[in-house]
């Protein structure tokens, strides 16, 4: 009898001796190991640079929502994407609010937290870091400063909010603060304060060369003088662009080449690029390209695009007016109309590739735009002699406008060009129901995403959403 | 070296505890002995383990392997109680006798029956708590892969609901109503002790953790609605506990086999009908002609599609037949039982083929079981319960708006546009001269066809364990149980299939493995002092862990389709999982009863979880119950008629902690991809280490009875739970920067889990049977059960509404779940143009969100099952009927098959759309887009009422007919037993709802489902087989 009362002691013993709560996480890095060397500051960073070829920014929305919600692109196929920008449907617009401000708390914590002293790394490293991280937030403010708002200047009935102004990281639910919407001119002022910050640290790069993945001094000066351009200062704009120029023209891509210059497959990175997005074959989802790249929506790939959108017939028409114009060559007939081939999707995977976002050829416009008739002449033709336009013409507002909309096309600017300008937005005669957005309408500006409204008492929707 | 620690601390009380109530029962002095056998009334042989024990003392003993037995006793004699479970207890006087052999016999009565409430046993009439069984015959031979199917409504109180149609699929339990919005709501589940995980099967498509059980080796389900029945479990009882048994060897000597085949066919049934060519062709030339296009222009519909007018000229494919099928399915099942000397065994193998409903899925499942016990000693039992499950799938992509599923696939696909040409070979879809691009130019035929999607799933849920029976009343046991699963997927994309060509075709390899480990010790106490008081006491311990992790692997670019193994291709991308959890709890219960007449209960369990930060890591609950049985009262005596009335209340505190297991952690992991080849970092998850567990407090008040001599027997029970410190993931500002979590998809607010408010359920389980008519020789049984439902949010922490992204997801007021739409109103008979009702009631086009409320809900507030059985001479006819009503959904397929624009083909009610003004219809006005006037015609941006339904069915279940063979013939051929059957599942289905099947849709009973695209159920016929010898 005892010996069995000690066995089930023992027992006993034995089990219950099993009380340990402890656990482990293996898919997860704590706070404190991130946080403990510039190593993990630039992890953090690449997440805000990787963030710029989401499918919700540059890699589909951003570069299409712009020309469809405007007149360069027809829809042509209905798969449920775009159809409603395509007709500027209420509740249809550039939806990259989220993304955009979880991008900006990567920057934000680099920007706030790397000078601490627990950081190991060194000085420059750290300087560095936060250069890009200064560039990146400033890219990502303008750009929802121009989806939600308008322009400083060109504001409708004084309607001025632009976003809320988020430069505190969140690392716990105590900072996720409630924000009011900043003015459109507060905004522009952070995003100009940022780029200046930004640009002494940052390195010079050459177009074109795989540099251009990250923040330049080059980019920084092209974005600022774009932010410039849009804030109404053209002085500023005239000077950041120019300071970006390194010739007269000879700079860019020559004529002869420039259709060849699309091609990815030879040009990783577009001869022109300052900044690009870069998508390696471990950045992407095997179904990715098929579903949501710019090349699937684009054209008509035999291996399983959706080909939905057309370059307008209006568009063609504009480049097909000027016989010598080498754009063209980026037209491809279809039995439903002209197909871009500006994304050709020869990368490291099918319907891969990466995405330009600052190209050279916009300092010249830029530059054209801001000095105006007569000053700017010279850099608006050279620039045009590089697209195989014969003559000469005045840069005035116009004839900028059209050498954007035909250079751009496909890559996002269209709309934003007549928004920061005032325009009425023209639309394609395909676009059934509409033939013309007043700049004065309500859906020039889009929703602010509901969720965060319901949650914030602070933020206002735009006019016309209640 | 032993440390003392607060930890310990407790170890050591809980351990002398158990000493000293070891130590404290002495044997006493005796005079002389009494030898016996004890038999089985049945068929003679002896019966080991029986109780004997001396009436109003501690002495006793137990029968050994043979049926014998040895008691001292006084020399005054007494009486010698015989009592085992299962058997009906017998008391004799000794008087001078110094041999008494007894015969016992089985305990048919209902109310002896007994309930396995983990730890323990009980006998039925013992009972505080709310508890329903449903024994292994009422389910075997029903031909679905899993027993959590074949229990759908047979216990009251508890919903089952399909999550897919698929053979093998999930299906979601839910007891006594949804008493949690984000922690889980599925009961514990434990067989044989050991408490299963609840994931494990193949990602290739719907599957059942509780696959890996065959239901035949079943002898008993019980379900623990209450506090009372299930506060032994503490903080995983909250959603009920189901405690299911295998079988043991039977008590005969001689070797019982049965053997039972069954084969049968499933066939899909309720489908849409789609358009065929020529209404294709007719809808899409008035998209066009409404928009202003001509149809007949060079490149216009007539073109492609054809001219309606001319419907012999247009090609038509039947997509629909092409994907559906009757599937053939056949189980084929052996067992053997018996006992030894010391051993008792249960031996059992079957094997399972099921055809899906669609091309190419199946499931096939071979089972072994061995359930031995043995005595070791008089004292000492020894027992196992093994079980291995070997399943093997081949899945279909569903619930979900997949291009690539066959559920949306089969219905939207153009019908002028054939899957395959004359030869046979695949088209491409659409055919290239079409000039436009429909479901990514995917061809569903061809994808069901050729994309592998194969889960094959190694499964063991098996227990060992012991039991030392100190002294009679006395016994101590333990039990180390583990579920352990490994699975490894495969998904082929061949690039033989075109839309996979652009990357060479895709192998796709996931290895996952889940441990999951349960132990516990425990000791029993079970006596009776002075003839009346009865006490009964358990005290234990329990500590489990969960450790869950996968790994996969992609590779692309296959020169061959035929060369699919990873290295024949590129490396394209490795990924994996890892979960844990750890739980340790050390619980006691008491039950006293007086006289078998007042009966008290109380029990009180501690929990510790991993899941939660130190200061909340412990959590205490328990119960207190009692009952009266009003029969056993002298003033009920004279009533004969009442063989069993008692009346029983209970209150308890149970938790919950089934959230994620790491959420109190603020984590840094991976961003969507690389960057630079390097790696990224995002802040992945915002921790909050103050959550606490969730706490049910639970009431319940029932009655039970039998009258008439047990001729009509059921139970009442009314509860009420209040569900508080609910675990919600309550949503933040996106501007904080925060991602939001990952699962379930599509969420764009980031969270952080917190205890936020309350919600109650409450409501009224029936259950009714009884023998309506028995004489000569025909027999009518009949069995009901029904429970109302009424669930609601009381009271959330900040204000009156949650809000998540566009819509408030919990009101104080409603139910958890509730479809919060815009309310259709039809179409405008003038214009043609979709109305719907603003907040106002007025009718207008254009709502906003302001413009949304609740339109109903997809929680039942009523549902049952009906059973009626009449037999007559071996015949006999059983006919269940399951059911739910009170509940809404909303049919996502009619967004596209009923999409006033697009490509998708449409369901043949399209042909209701207005056409011109005057037209009264709900189908608003066809164009290329959707839209009139910027307005999306199905309200894409809110969701209307229009595709919503009352989802509420009545379904006949089963029907089977059998013919027992007459025992005289048995005899002859020298069969135990003989049955021959026929059998239809889903026979027949009672329903205003509009869709394919109301069983399968979306948040049926908070299923999280999908409304697109979901695998329906089949009807199934079947005959088959079971012989005994």
């Amino acid at each position: 009898m005892k010996k069995i009362i000690y066995l089930i002691a023992f027992c006993g013993l034995l089990l219950t001796n099993c009380d340990d709560l402890e656990v482990t996480d293996r898919a997860n890095l704590p706070e404190d190991l991130i946080l403990g060397s510039t190593d993990g500051y630039g992890a953090l960073l690449r997440a805000a640079y990787e963030s710029v070829n989401d499918f919700n920014y540059y890699g589909q929305n951003m570069m299409i929502g712009p020309e469809i919600l405007a007149d360069n692109m027809d829809l042509i196929n209905q798969n449920g994407r775009f159809e409603d920008e395509f007709v500027n449907a209420v509740n249809s617009g550039i939806e990259i609010w989220r993304l955009r401000y979880n991008a900006i708390n990567e920057c934000n914590i680099i920007i706030e937290t790397i000078d601490n002293e627990s950081v190991e790394g060194d000085a420059a490293t750290k300087t560095s870091l936060k250069a890009q991280a200064y560039f990146l937030r400033a890219l990502f403010y303008h750009d929802l400063a121009r989806a939600y708002g308008y322009e400083p200047g060109q504001e409708v009935n004084g309607f001025n909010l632009a976003v809320p102004l988020k430069l505190t990281p969140t690392q716990g639910l105590s900072e996720a603060i409630d924000l009011p919407r900043s003015t459109n001119a507060e905004v522009y002022t952070q995003i100009i304060s940022d780029l200046q910050a930004a640009i002494p640290d940052l390195p010079s790069v050459t177009a074109g060369s795989s540099g251009v993945k990250f923040a330049s001094a080059e980019a920084g000066r092209l974005l600022l003088a774009r932010v410039y351009l849009y804030q109404g200062n053209t002085s500023g704009a005239a000077t950041q662009a120019q300071s970006v120029i390194t010739g007269d023209g000879t700079d860019l891509i020559q004529a002869a080449d420039y259709a060849d210059a699309w091609d990815d497959a030879a040009n990783a990175f577009n001869p022109e690029s300052l900044f690009e997005s870069e998508i390696l074959a471990n950045d992407w989802n095997g179904v990715d390209g098929f579903n949501n790249s710019l090349h699937s929506l684009l054209t008509n790939d035999k291996d399983g695009s959706q080909f939905i959108i057309n370059a307008s017939a209006e568009l063609v028409a504009e480049v097909n007016s000027n016989p010598t114009d080498v754009r063209a060559q980026l037209f491809n007939t279809e039995p439903t109309g002209q197909e871009f081939q500006k994304w050709q999707g020869n990368g490291l995977e099918p319907f891969m590739e990466n995405i330009p976002i600052l190209r050279l050829s916009e300092a010249y416009l830029i530059a054209a735009e801001a000095l105006g008739p007569g000053a700017g002449d010279a850099i608006f033709n050279a620039f045009r002699a590089q697209r195989g336009l014969t003559g000469t013409v005045a840069a005035n507002v116009n004839n900028v406008l059209r050498e954007r909309r035909i250079e751009f096309m496909a890559e996002g600017h269209r709309w934003f060009d007549l928004k920061r300008l005032g325009r009425d937005i023209p639309k394609p005669a395909a676009a059934l129901g509409i033939t013309s957005l007043p700049y004065t309408d309500f859906r020039i500006l889009p929703r602010i995403p509901q969720g965060d409204l319901e949650l914030s008492s602070e933020l206002v929707n735009n006019p016309g959403y209640d | 070296m032993f440390i003392l620690t607060k930890h310990n601390m407790k170890k050591i009380l809980l351990l002398s505890f158990m000493l000293l109530l070891t130590l404290s029962f002495n044997a006493l002095a005796q005079e002389r002995t009494v030898t016996g056998k004890v038999t089985s009334a049945d068929d003679g042989s002896g019966l080991p383990g029986v109780n004997v024990i001396l009436k109003g003392t501690n002495t006793g003993a137990i029968t050994d392997i043979d049926g014998n037995y040895s008691v001292s006793v006084p020399s005054s004699g007494g009486i010698l109680q015989f009592s085992f479970i299962g058997l009906k207890s017998v008391e004799i006087e000794i008087g001078a006798r110094s041999v008494i052999d007894v015969p016992m016999s089985e305990d048919v009565e209902t109310l002896e029956e007994v309930i396995v409430t983990g730890y323990q046993n009980q006998l039925k009439r013992e009972l505080t708590g709310a508890v329903t069984s449903v024994k292994g015959d009422e389910i075997a031979n029903i031909p679905l892969q899993s027993f959590d199917r074949a229990i759908q409504g047979r216990v009251a109180g508890v919903q089952i609901a399909s999550q897919s149609g698929a053979p093998g699929a999930g299906v979601n339990i839910r007891v006594r109503g949804i008493g949690s919005v984000n922690a889980g709501n599925d009961p514990l589940i434990i067989i044989d002790g050991v408490q299963v995980a609840s994931n494990g099967g193949t990602t290739q498509g719907s599957s059942n953790p509780l696959n890996s059980i065959n239901p035949n080796d079943i002898e008993s389900i019980d379900v623990l609605k209450d506090a009372a029945a299930s506060a032994i479990y503490g903080a995983q009882a909250a959603n009920g506990v189901v405690v299911v048994t295998t079988k043991s060897g039977s008590s005969t000597g001689k070797p019982q086999i049965n053997v039972s085949m069954q084969e049968g066919v499933t066939e899909p049934f309720n489908l849409y009908e789609v358009l065929d060519g020529a209404g294709y062709a007719q809808i899409r030339a008035e998209q066009e002609s409404n928009v202003g296009l001509n149809p007949a222009r060079a490149g216009g519909a007539f073109e492609i599609f054809g001219n309606p007018e001319n419907p012999g000229s247009i090609e038509n494919f039947d997509w629909v037949d092409a994907i559906f099928r009757n599937a053939r399915f056949r189980v084929y099942d052996v067992s053997m039982s018996g006992s030894t000397d010391r051993t008792s065994y249960f031996f059992g193998g079957s094997f399972n083929e099921q055809e899906g409903q669609i091309i190419n899925s199946d499931f096939q499942r071979f089972t072994g079981r061995l359930n031995l016990t043995t005595r070791v000693t008089d004292k000492l039992t020894v027992g196992a319960k093994l079980s291995i499950a070997h399943l093997d799938q081949f899945g279909a992509i569903e619930s979900g708006n997949f291009v690539n599923s066959p559920f949306i696939g089969a219905f939207s696909s153009i019908p002028s546009s054939p899957a395959v040409d004359e030869n046979g070979n695949f088209n491409r879809y659409p055919l290239p001269s079409f000039g436009f691009t429909h479901l990514f130019g995917y061809n569903i035929v061809e994808g069901a066809e050729l994309e592998i999607r194969k889960g094959r799933t190694f499964q063991t849920v098996s227990s060992a364990n012991a039991t030392y029976q100190i002294l009679p009343f006395l016994s101590v046991s333990g039990l180390i149980g583990v579920d352990f699963s490994m699975n490894r997927d495969d998904n082929n994309r061949p690039a033989s299939i075109p839309v996979f060509a652009g990357n060479g075709g895709s192998v796709f390899i996931n290895n996952r493995r889940s441990l999951n480990v349960n132990s516990n010790f425990n000791v029993n106490f079970n006596k009776t002092f002075n003839d009346v008081h009865t006490v009964k006491a358990l005290v234990g311990y329990e500590y489990k862990f969960e450790e869950r992790e996968g790994n996969n692997l992609r590779a692309i670019g296959f020169p061959d389709p035929f060369f699919r193994l990873p290295g024949n291709g590129q490396p394209d991308n490795v990924g994996g999982f890892f979960q844990e959890y750890k739980r340790l709890g050390i619980f006691g219960k008491v039950d006293y009863a007086y006289q078998d007449k007042y009966l008290f209960s109380a029990t009180i369990r501690r929990d510790g979880h991993s899941r939660f930060g130190s200061e909340n890591q412990f959590g205490t609950f328990g119960a207190a119950s009692f009952a009266w049985r009003l029969s056993e009262e002298s003033f009920l005596s004279g009533v004969s008629f009442i063989d069993d009335l008692k009346l029983k209340a209970s209150y308890g505190v149970l938790g919950n902690a089934e959230i994620g297991n790491f959420l109190t952690r603020t984590n840094y992991g991976a961003s969507t991809g690389q960057y630079d080849n390097q790696s990224t970092l995002t802040i992945t998850q915002i921790g909050n280490d103050q959550i606490t567990w969730e706490e049910e407090e639970s009431f319940n008040f029932g009655i039970d009875f039998a009258v008439f001599n047990n001729r009509l027997y059921g139970s009442i029970d009314a509860y009420r739970t209040n569900n508080n410190e609910l675990l919600f993931r309550v949503p933040f500002l996106q501007t904080s920067g925060i991602n939001p979590p990952t699962t379930p998809a599509g969420q764009t607010q980031p969270s952080v889990i917190s205890n936020i408010g309350s919600l109650r359920n409450e409501g009224i389980d029936i259950d009714l049977g009884g023998v309506v008519y028995d004489r000569g020789g025909f027999k009518w049984t009949s069995n009901f059960n029904v429970s109302f439902l009424k669930n609601e949010v009381t009271a959330l922490v900040d204000g009156d509404t949650l809000q998540t992204g566009n819509n408030p997801q919990l009101i104080v007021g409603q139910p958890v779940n509730f479809f919060y739409l815009v309310d259709y109103a039809g179409v405008n008979p003038a214009t043609g143009q979709a109305l719907v009702r603003d907040n106002d009631g007025n009718l207008i086009y254009n709502p906003t969100f302001n413009d949304e409320g609740v339109q109903g809900s997809p929680i039942p507030t009523q549902f049952g099952g009906f059973t009626n059985t009449f037999s007559y001479k071996g015949i006999t006819l059983d006919i269940f009927f399951q059911y739910q009503l009170g509940n809404e959904a909303v049919n996502g397929d009619l967004f596209n098959i009923l999409d006033a624009g697009g490509n998708d083909n449409r369901r043949v009610d399209i042909l209701n759309r207005w056409q011109q003004p005057g037209d009264v219809t709900g189908y608003p006005q066809l164009t290329t887009n959707g839209n009139i006037n910027g307005i999306d015609q199905s309200f894409g941006a809110f969701g209307s009422t229009r595709f919503m339904s009352d989802a509420s069915y009545v379904r006949l279940k089963t029907l089977t007919v059998s013919y027992d063979f007459s025992k005289k013939l048995l005899d002859k051929i020298g069969f135990r037993s003989a049955r021959v059957y026929v059998q239809g599942v889903n026979l027949i289905t009672w329903t205003k709802f509009d869709g394919i099947d109301p069983e399968v849709v979306s948040d049926n009973n908070n299923t999280g489902g999908s409304s697109f695209g979901n695998f329906p159920l089949g009807r199934i016929y079947s005959v088959g087989l079971n012989l005994g010898f």
